[in-house]
Order: C-alpha cells, then sequence, then structure tokens
C-alpha cells in the first residue's frame, strides 16, 4: 500500500512545474560531476612509457560515416603507430579492443602496422573484437581476451551490394584469403580449423561463421590467453623488459 | 512506409554536409581532439585522440568539457 500511495503521489507531482533552478553559475565540481560523473582521476607521472591504442566502435575504411557512428578511422590511428615506433621515450604499446568489425582493407593495414611494430605489444579484447576485429586483435606480440568477450568469425561480403559477375567473386574470395593468412601466420589457429569455424552453420542464426567466446578462442589457439587489463599489463612490461635484454645484447 | 534492405543506411539515405561539418579534428596544446561545435561558437570535447594515457587524465579534456580556439 505504501508503495502505491507514493506512485500516485509521484505522478501527482508530476504534472507541476519543476521548481525553476536557480540561475547560478556552476561551481568547477560541479562542473566536474556532470561531465564525468566523479570528481577526481588519478594522475600518472609525467612520463608514460606504455601508450595505449582504443580501437572502438566500427572500422571505418574509404567511406565517411555519419558523426553517431562510433568509428576508429585508420587515418588517425596510423599516424599515431608510426609515432610510437619512433618516440624512443615509448617502450610498449597497449591494443585496447572492443569493435564490431568494419573495412577490410583498413583493418589489414592496422593490422600490419601493429604486426611490424618493433616495440612490444600486447592486445586485450574486451566485449567483443568482431570480424575484421581479428586480425588486429592476433597482430600484436600476446593476445588477451576477456572470458566474456566474443569474437564473431565469418567469411567477408560486401554489405549489401550483390555479386553480379564471377570476378567480383574471386576478388572477394582473395580478399578472404588474405584474411585468413594472417590470422593464421599471427595465431596459433590452423587454416583449417579457422576455416572451418569461418563456414560453420548454426551457430549465428541464419548466417554462416562462429561466435567464439573468451575461452574457446584460447582453445582455438586464435588468442594467447584470458585475462583482463592488469596480466596485460603485467605481461606487456614483461617484454618490454625482454625486449631491453635483447638491445643490450645487440650492442655488446 | 517500411523499408526492408541488406543496404547501409547511409547508402539508401545519403546523410547530409551539414552533419559532417559540424564536427572537425583539431590540434589542441598538441593533443589532437574531435570536437564539435555548438551554438555558443565554443568547442565541446568528443574525442581524444591520443595514446598516450595522460592525455585522458587531463582535466581540460574530460568528455563534454569546453574549449576555445582562438
Amino acid at each position: 500500500m505504501d508503495h502505491e500511495y507514493r506512485w500516485k503521489n509521484a505522478e501527482g507531482d508530476g504534472g507541476q512545474e519543476p521548481e525553476a533552478p536557480k540561475e547560478d553559475k556552476p561551481s568547477p565540481l560541479m562542473e566536474k560531476i556532470q561531465q564525468l560523473g566523479q570528481t577526481n582521476v588519478p594522475q600518472l607521472s609525467q612520463d608514460s612509457k606504455i601508450h595505449c591504442l582504443t580501437i572502438v566502435g566500427q572500422i571505418e575504411g574509404h567511406m565517411q560515416l555519419p558523426p553517431q557512428n562510433k568509428t576508429t578511422k585508420y587515418e588517425h590511428i596510423i599516424p599515431q603507430i608510426v609515432a610510437i615506433e619512433q618516440n624512443p621515450k615509448i617502450e610498449g604499446l597497449l591494443i585496447i579492443l572492443n569493435t564490431v568489425g568494419g573495412d577490410v582493407e583498413a583493418g589489414l593495414a592496422i593490422s600490419e602496422m601493429l604486426a611490424s611494430l618493433s616495440k612490444p605489444s600486447v592486445s586485450l579484447v574486451l566485449g567483443g573484437g568482431h570480424s575484421i576485429g581479428v586480425p588486429i586483435a592476433v597482430s600484436c606480440d600476446y593476445s588477451f581476451i576477456a572470458e566474456t568477450a566474443t569474437m564473431t568469425i565469418h567469411p567477408i561480403r560486401l554489405t549489401g551490394l550483390v555479386i553480379g559477375v564471377p570476378q567480383t567473386f574471386e576478388y572477394l574470395d582473395k580478399m578472404q584469403e588474405r584474411v585468413v593468412s594472417f590470422v593464421t601466420k599471427h595465431s596459433n589457429i590452423s587454416e583449417e580449423k579457422f576455416k572451418e569455424l569461418m563456414f560453420d552453420k548454426g551457430n549465428l542464426t541464419r548466417d554462416i561463421g562462429t561466435n567464439v567466446i573468451g575461452n574457446d578462442a584460447v582453445k582455438y589457439g586464435l588468442i594467447d590467453e584470458v585475462g583482463g587489463i592488469g596480466q596485460a599489463m603485467k605481461k606487456l612490461n614483461e617484454l618490454i623488459d625482454l625486449n631491453k635484454e635483447e638491445n643490450e645484447g645487440m650492442v655488446q | 512506409m517500411i523499408l526492408y534492405t541488406t543496404m547501409p543506411l547511409e547508402l539508401v539515405y545519403p546523410i547530409e554536409e551539414s552533419e559532417f561539418a559540424k564536427r572537425k579534428t583539431v590540434n589542441y596544446d598538441g593533443i589532437s581532439l574531435i570536437v564539435e561545435q555548438d551554438e555558443n561558437q565554443a568547442y565541446r570535447v568528443i574525442q581524444v585522440l591520443s595514446t598516450n594515457p595522460e592525455h585522458f587524465l587531463d582535466v581540460r579534456f574530460q568528455p563534454g568539457a569546453k574549449i576555445s580556439l582562438s
């Protein structure tokens, strides 16, 4: 009864004009709470030797997506990777992935850039690393996946555009071969297994492919380990130390 | 009218140029930011385009923070 009474009361109040807020300038503290939902964030030391690249939303290719889409643009990512490679202060790179996939060529470009980076890199798949996110995840020296994260492996397709001529199909087939060879080269999964997952039926409703979840991705050899930010940072620091030792050995 | 299609939305309904014009990428104190212009000619931070984790802790570029470009 109490609950019902309050609900009715609340409804009654709803019709009234809300009290006009006082037109004071909000304090900096209030602004911060409104912007970030918290008052302060921890401060790092000035020099961060580990940089973090986040790949979120759609991987944008040659066509610009409308502003309401969350995208990762290769024209932003690639210069950043170049800068990381060149900056001697940066010792390692952490890649955070939560992507639905996107443009194949742009995705492969980012993957190739990461794979050829001379500095240690660790990737972490959080939430999802679907379709073209798979090559990006495996391109790093070591890869992690959150236990709840998923990766959808499916054949390459042109969204909504009809394959008109056999050449188009052959072109698509070649493009797919590039993805398959990249993934098998940079991870422990075999080509047969990857293609089996790619063309599997019954896993995705009315589509072919497989949605691989955290532990399964590790079981298939696609990803190295199940883990989170803690494990990823630990591994990256290990790789940085190893890299340093190797470089020192080369000098001597 | 209900339109059933496998075509992406942006191919069916082309996006107006003005939508793209609202947002731009700027370099502010050496940090690339995606900003959106609001009604008062001020710019609101949408995204920090940096790989340096420190830049994300900079209070000036908190999500929704307003910056002035001059």
